[in-house]
């Protein structure tokens, strides 16, 4: 007999795994090889674009933008290749600030893909005499140019994460998984303590094997992605390490288990234990990472789930993702439940 | 509660440790002891290795402290504090007793790491705040899993391995106080770190203030 549930489930993962690794990013700025320009010189940069198909056949255009107002477009922008181009700027004698270097984005448009950029693409460098009106009439000769943002099916491109961005629709519903068992098994062992339903014990079992697991992969899937974007698998992150903690605290409950013999003992045990490893790991991993610095997205004051990490293609892909792993364990541990059970009666 | 019989209870307690002082000294005795092994060792240790050598060794004689904190007695006395007393009361006064001793491990571990290398402590307020309000916190989770581990059928592996992990946060938190102490980590943030430690002996004297209950019984 399938519950619908299951059905449910397998749809949605399928659906997660397909969207989350077939959709493409958009295209972004990548990188440019120059750091700093001074003002009055020619300035070439080469750019390296995410996801270009820039041809001769289209104009292309760079803009160096500052301030919201300053545009100062190239005079010659050229693609290499799809993902390469090769812009020229004149920068001006004076630069429209009185500081002496500004970072002003880079932007780069065509008419048929729309425009990317890279914030404070780079520093203008001006001596220390500065003409701010000057500058100011020099760098918005030109007017505003119009730019759009092309609308397609695609993931944002994010510096630094790019790719690695599609870990969020894995990871993070691993470890939302676990702590949906881990809280259903809480419960159990409560109601193993005070109702003394000692049949719940095996699902308790189950439920933090299943719960171990699934922590494990997560840990992994972010040690990864820490590789990737860190550029390290391990940093001694407040997160990483206390959610390290976590798991090692539920990898002790089977070795409790293993260590009582008596079955009514050990299920009175194992269930203390369980809850008092549930109300620690709780402050863990939801307070004191909250608290401290820590590099992990949600923690530290990063942005986790808000606008600029989680947009409206993410979540499409990304709630999906969340449900179908909860089912999807959930189905698990129901299943090793009733292995456990079956071979207890053998 | 009956604070009357609590007293007591503790007072006996403190009764019992000093009749098993043997059981007790060998805790002291395995604390100097592993000093002069890491030392022998590593004469001259950083700042940061002498933060490090103090937690390890601090940590494990809490553990090897704890696997006997409820053996003290045969198991017919046992058999009579099931009936006389309410397992909280017996806790309370094995975690008063516990963080006492405990304290006294810290401070010899102290001492005699300075008897042996050299004195690095700046600022002996904070270390001797960070070390009574980490022994409480030891004591509260140690004595707890204890409880779970003498009633199983290897105390002495369960009791260590089921107690260390639960520790780790305590360590994690501690090292850095005591870093502040020898002015090796940021003093700004001390007091919010004491304060997660004062949370986390709130959440885990609490946990086994109601779980005791459901453990010790037989």
């Amino acid at each position: 007999m399938i519950k619908w549930w299951k059905v449910v489930c397998i749809i949605l993962l399928v659906y997660v795994h397909i969207a989350g690794l077939i959709v493409p990013l958009r295209q972004g700025v990548l990188s440019i090889d120059k750091l700093r320009c001074d003002a009055g010189e020619v300035c070439d940069i080469s750019i390296k674009v995410y996801h270009g198909s820039y041809t001769d056949d289209e104009p292309i255009h760079a803009y160096l933008k500052f301030d919201t107002s300053y545009y100062l477009a190239a005079s010659r922008v050229s693609a290499v290749s799809h993902n390469e181009l090769q812009a020229r700027f004149h920068i001006p004698d004076y630069l429209p600030s009185s500081a002496e270097a500004i970072y002003p984005s880079l932007l780069v448009s065509t008419d048929s893909d729309g425009a990317i950029t890279l914030p404070r693409a780079l520093s203008l460098a001006q001596g220390s005499e500065t003409r701010q009106d000057l500058g100011a009439a020099l760098w918005s000769k030109e007017g505003r140019p119009t730019l759009y943002a092309k609308e397609y099916l695609a993931f944002p491109y994010r510096n630094i994460l790019v790719e690695t961005l599609r870990c969020l629709y894995y990871h993070v519903p691993m470890w939302f998984a676990m702590m949906l068992l881990f809280g259903i098994s809480a419960w159990q062992s409560l109601m193993i303590l005070i109702k003394k339903d000692w049949h719940r014990s095996d699902r308790v079992y189950a439920m933090n094997a299943v719960g171990l697991v699934l922590g494990l992969l997560g840990i992994i899937t972010g040690m990864v992605w820490a590789h990737n974007t860190w550029g390290k698998f391990w940093s001694w992150d407040i997160k990483q390490t206390t959610s390290a903690i976590c798991l090692f605290m539920y990898a002790a409950y089977f070795f409790l288990y293993a260590g009582v013999r008596d079955e009514m003992q050990r299920v009175r045990l194992t269930s203390a234990y369980n809850l008092f490893c549930f109300s620690m790991m709780i402050p863990l991993l939801f307070l004191i990472p909250r608290m401290m610095d820590s590099l992990h997205p949600g923690n530290g004051g990063n942005p986790a789930f808000a606008q600029d990490d989680l947009d409206n293609t993410m979540r499409l892909v990304f709630y999906p993702a969340v449900i179908g792993y909860m089912l999807l364990s959930y189905w698990i541990a129901d299943l090793y439940h009733r292995v456990i059970k079956l071979s207890r009666e053998e | 509660m009956n604070w009357t019989r609590q007293w007591t209870l503790i007072k006996y307690d403190f009764l019992l440790d000093f009749r098993h002082r043997f059981s007790i000294g060998s805790v002291l005795l395995y604390a100097v002891f592993s000093v002069f092994l890491c030392l022998i060792a590593y004469q001259d240790p950083e700042l940061e290795a002498w933060n490090l050598l103090y937690w390890v060794l601090l940590s494990f004689s809490a553990v090897i402290w704890s696997i006997n904190v409820y053996a003290k007695e045969t198991s017919e006395h046992r058999l009579y504090y099931f009936q006389l007393l309410r397992p909280q009361e017996l806790w309370l006064a094995k975690w008063v007793s516990g963080t006492i001793f405990l304290l006294l491990i810290a401070l010899l571990l102290c001492l005699s790491l300075m008897a042996l290398s050299y004195d690095p402590i700046i600022d002996w307020r904070r270390q001797l705040a960070a070390m009574g309000l980490s022994s409480l916190t030891l004591a509260a989770i140690l004595s707890f899993t204890s409880a779970i581990g003498s009633l199983s059928d290897s105390p002495a592996v369960v009791s260590s391995i089921i107690s260390l992990p639960l520790i780790l946060p305590v360590l994690l938190l501690g090292q850095y106080l005591t870093g502040v102490a020898m002015d090796l980590r940021d003093p700004a943030a001390y007091n919010q770190y004491m304060m997660y430690l004062a949370a986390i002996t709130v959440i885990a004297s609490g946990g086994a203030m109601v779980l005791i209950n459901f453990v010790w019984k037989n």
